[in-house]
């Protein structure tokens, strides 16, 4: 990098607080892998991360997949260890829930919901945001 | 303050609903590409935009002209260049891309 | 400006547009000489549809490189690294 860009980088680094948004159902496209690879990536970097999932990502949250009879990994195992890194806490939009007929107790994993008066704030609230 | 940016025409995804339930009050979103057309007068999603009055709405003049639909927006969308683009990332704490 | 996902196409050193559309990649490869802008693929993308450098396609006895030399790899560790460092961050999607 040129002396400049160095200084620049010395001048702004910090801890971010980065958002991903999980917007994709799973296995239909790669976008939610494509999320948690960021996240795994994030977390190696010691960055401070959140994970919501919104629209089609919350049903990413269902556990029993059995990604194997499709021949991919499955999601539900990469989330399971996303707690191991620290990132032990999955978002969820109440809304996107109600839209598909799921309630919070049919989702693994340490879900907490937001409505619809906490959500923007709760976006607004990050450094960062990355949408999948 | 969020910038959001759309990039789907409202008929071909709901983008533009999700988007308005993550928004507060003195954000700005910006269409772009296909997002435009949910500035054209008249149309569903363009009510939907008027309905926020609170939110600053604006278009990609580019996107706008590429398109062929300069004389339809709606007026109360705010044509905006790649420079006001940039602009507008700087103005807004993040950028948050919805496609 | 970090691609990821089918946007590591964008450095194909083989694509190449029709006779009456610009070629994207060299208006990548003049904006990254003119201003300095590391132009970075993830490497498990670019792995994944088949876009190597000499290092990879060396690894994957593949006969060639693919990469536009104004292009190199590196990983999703590059994204949080930037993020971290920059002001701000924006994302362009399909």
């Amino acid at each position: 990098m040129a002396n400049d860009q160095i200084q620049t980088s010395q001048r702004s680094s910090e801890r971010k607080k980065i958002l991903l948004i999980c917007r994709q159902a799973p296995y239909g496209s790669t976008l939610a892998r494509a999320a948690l690879d960021v996240a795994l990536a994030g977390a190696a970097f010691e960055q401070d991360l959140s994970l919501l999932f919104m629209d089609d990502g919350v049903w990413q949250l269902l556990p029993q997949q059995r990604a194997g009879a499709i021949g991919h990994k499955s999601i539900e195992a990469t989330l399971q260890s996303l707690p191991l890194y620290d990132l032990d806490t999955f978002h969820v939009e109440g809304e996107s829930l109600q839209q598909r007929s799921l309630e919070t107790g049919q989702l693994s994993g340490n879900v907490v919901v937001l409505t619809q008066e906490e959500l923007p704030a709760f976006i607004d609230s990050h450094d960062q945001v990355i949408g999948f | 303050m969020i910038l959001h940016t759309l990039n789907k025409s409202a008929d071909t995804s709901t983008n533009l609903h999700s988007c308005l339930r993550t928004t507060l009050p003195g954000c700005a979103l910006l269409l772009l590409e296909d997002g435009v057309y949910a500035a054209v007068k008249g149309s569903v999603s363009a009510s939907m935009l008027s309905a926020r009055a609170d939110i600053r709405r604006y278009a990609l003049r580019e996107d706008v002209e590429a398109r062929g639909i300069s004389a339809l927006l709606a007026d109360d969308i705010e044509l905006v260049d790649y420079a006001g683009f940039v602009a507008l990332t700087a103005e807004c704490d993040a950028v948050q891309s919805w496609y | 400006m970090f691609f990821y996902h089918d946007g590591v196409l964008t450095g194909s050193a083989y694509a190449r547009a029709p006779q009456d559309e610009e070629s994207k990649v060299q208006r990548w490869a003049a904006l990254s000489e003119q201003h300095g802008t590391d132009l970075v693929l993830c490497i498990a993308s670019a792995v994944k549809r088949g876009l190597l450098d000499d290092s990879e396609a060396t690894r994957h006895a593949s006969p060639a490189a693919n990469i536009h030399p104004a292009f190199t790899l590196s990983g999703l560790g590059q994204l949080i690294d930037a993020s971290a460092v920059s002001d701000r961050l924006v994302t362009f999607g399909n």
